[in-house]
């Protein structure tokens, strides 16, 4: 009954024309008339958008009046939706086959006569809601993600030129650098892979641990071999204060050297553990302090234990009683100190810097290579390589545990 | 050819004791069609046309004087115009008929010397000619079902009379009648298509020689 014409535009919807021809030969004396456009004739139409399977994405209806031509121009979206599918055109998913029905009303009314039915070869829409393109595609030129919509990428993105951020960056995996900056000068900024500028701070490494310990490491350095050759990891001088511990250090003779080697940090990979607790208390100013507070602790008590049973025991006899509350005094005070100290260093924590090389102070080169070497141990310097086996050297140093400790934090 | 005619005449002769007139008429003719389509639908805005006929034929007193039996021959042209206003179509029909009549004419009264009559008339008339304007198309409607058949058009006249000699009279004829078909070319559809016509015309009655009768003294 028509010969529909739609074609695209770059509007929110189809263009469609229509020559309205009722190609019913109208009957009439003598010759009838044959197929004849319909000039200046009121009508309806509906619209109807339907996928693959017969399902209705979209219906709409138009009222519209045909010109003296019996040409009808309108434009598919801009009708009244019938509910039926999407409530608007813009909703429409475009995804797959889609064909074009339209139906007429030549009374315009809503008893409508289907006349064209066609597929949609080609997404008459520039402005997509939907798209979804199953094969490569190709754009040949700049793309614009706008309204402050979100990309998502569920696959690998490779981008060949500079990849710019100019908000926060979060990376939720692991993010590896490998930039070649042709600059080896360790004076040059560019030569490093990785610049951070543009505020007062630097950057802030933040484990997942309340207190990390040298076993968590907040950067480790490697070589090219893949091996470890230092780290800066976390550091806490006490870790679980024991009583025990303290009698430990008091009763226990020093370890053997097998012992020591198997208590020393191993800078090769995998990073070592941190050393158990009675080796920390051992080896710093804190643990000394510790023990000797702890020592002083114990010297009170047994002051204020033996004044008080010689005041018991012999009042008169030695007349030591005013001394039961002066060493009680002492009690007191060494315990309060002794509390104080341990508080102090809970709540004072930072890092160690480790390095293969910085268990020697004086960074020099073993003599034998073999030999090993434990913090504590005096060795010789001779002609710039140390060994725990000089007997003449030109010069004796000990070999530290720590090297390097940064400044706690206030 | 000949023959026919002398058959004619010989009918003519035997059938009327005396008198025998010739006529001759010309007239126009208002017709408009009384269409119906396959689905009884009519064609809106059908409106009627001019066109003029002729008429000729013998006449033949009957007894009393009163009545004459006229046998003729039609050449009619009726004709029509339309248009669609939905379609914007513009229509018009141009037909011609030419076929044989008879009839009676029925003198009925007199006053001085016109005579008033009445003319009952039936005649059986094929489509000589005929086109179809369709919006800028001519069409030829020979062939078309509705035009180009066998019509029998039954006719009643009115009319006056009026001598102008002894022998021959003038007389102002008004006719209305309807056309029916007689034959259907196409059983498959429905339409149906009636001329209706509306003659008004002059013609002329004469006597011929021997005839007996009497304008004046009617």
């Amino acid at each position: 009954m028509l010969l529909p014409i739609w074609a695209m535009a770059q509007v929110e919807g189809i263009t469609y024309q229509a020559v309205i021809v009722d190609n019913n030969p109208d009957e009439i004396p003598g010759i009838d008339v044959p197929s004849n456009n319909i000039p200046n004739q009121e009508l309806r139409l509906q619209f109807t958008i339907v996928d693959a399977f017969g399902n209705i994405e979209y219906q709409e209806t138009q009222m519209t009046q045909t010109d003296a031509y019996g040409t009808i121009n309108l434009t598919i979206g801009e009708g009244q939706s019938t509910g039926q599918g999407s409530a608007s055109f813009n909703l429409i998913n475009w995804d797959g086959p889609k064909t074009l029905q339209v139906g007429i009303d030549l009374q315009a009314g809503t008893n409508f006569t289907p006349f064209s039915q066609q597929a949609l070869t080609y997404v008459p829409y520039v402005r997509h809601r939907n798209l979804i393109a199953d094969g490569v595609t190709n754009l040949n030129n700049a793309l614009f993600v706008n309204n402050g919509s979100s990309s998502q990428f569920s696959g690998d993105v490779l981008v060949q030129e500079q990849f710019t951020a100019n908000a926060n960056a979060n990376f939720f995996g692991r993010v590896s650098i490998e930039a070649g900056t042709g600059v080896t000068n360790e004076e040059d900024i560019e030569a490093y892979p990785l610049l951070l500028s543009g505020n007062s701070q630097g950057m802030a490494i933040q484990l997942n641990r309340a207190t990390p310990t040298r076993s968590d490491n907040f950067i480790s350095f490697w070589n090219n071999n893949d091996e470890a050759i230092g780290r800066i990891e976390g550091y806490r001088a006490i870790a679980n204060f024991t009583l025990e511990d303290v009698v430990d250090i008091l009763l226990f003779a020093e370890p053997t050297q097998e012992e020591a080697e198997g208590q020393e940090d191993d800078d090769l990979a995998p990073p070592a553990e941190a050393p158990a607790a009675l080796d920390v208390y051992a080896t710093n100013t804190y643990n000394m302090e510790l023990l000797i507070e702890t020592i002083d602790l114990w010297e009170a008590s047994a002051t204020f234990g033996a004044n008080l049973g010689a005041c018991i025991a012999g009042v008169g006899l030695a007349g030591d009683c005013d001394d039961v509350v002066w060493s009680a005094l002492s009690l007191y005070l060494q315990g309060v100190q002794l509390t104080y100290f341990v508080r102090y260093n809970e709540t004072n924590v930072g890092v160690a810097f480790e390095s293969g090389g910085a268990d020697y102070a004086e960074w020099l080169k073993k003599y034998d290579s073999e030999e090993t070497l434990s913090y504590g141990d005096i060795v010789g310097v001779r002609a710039g390589e140390i060994s725990s086996k000089f007997i003449d050297a030109d010069k004796f140093m000990v070999i530290s545990k720590n090297p390097i400790v940064s400044g706690a934090m206030p | 050819m000949k023959r026919l005619t002398i058959l004619l005449g010989m009918f003519f002769f035997s059938h009327s004791s005396v008198s025998q007139l010739v006529y001759a008429e010309w007239g126009q003719t208002i017709s408009n069609f009384d269409y119906e389509n396959s689905t009884g639908g009519t064609l809106e805005n059908l409106q009627p046309k001019i066109a003029s006929y002729l008429n000729a034929g013998y006449q033949v007193q009957l007894k009393g004087d009163k009545t004459t039996l006229i046998l003729g021959g039609v050449l009619n042209t009726y004709g029509a115009v339309a248009s669609d206003v939905l379609l914007d179509n513009y229509f018009e029909w141009d037909v011609t008929y030419a076929g044989i009549q008879t009839g009676l004419t029925y003198y009925f009264a007199r006053s001085r010397s016109l005579l008033f009559y009445v003319k009952p008339t039936v005649s059986l008339e094929y489509l000589v000619r005929g086109t179809q304007t369709l919006n800028n198309q001519v069409f030829n409607l020979s062939g078309e079902d509705e035009f180009d058949n066998l019509l029998l058009v039954p006719r009643v006249g009115i009319g006056l009379q009026y001598p102008i000699s002894n022998k021959a009279a003038l007389y102002l004829n008004y006719g209305y009648g309807r056309s029916f078909s007689l034959a259907k070319a196409r059983p498959e559809d429905n339409e149906k298509l009636n001329i209706n016509s509306h003659m008004v015309g002059i013609g002329i009655v004469i006597q011929l020689p021997g005839c007996n009768c009497a304008f004046k003294s009617f």
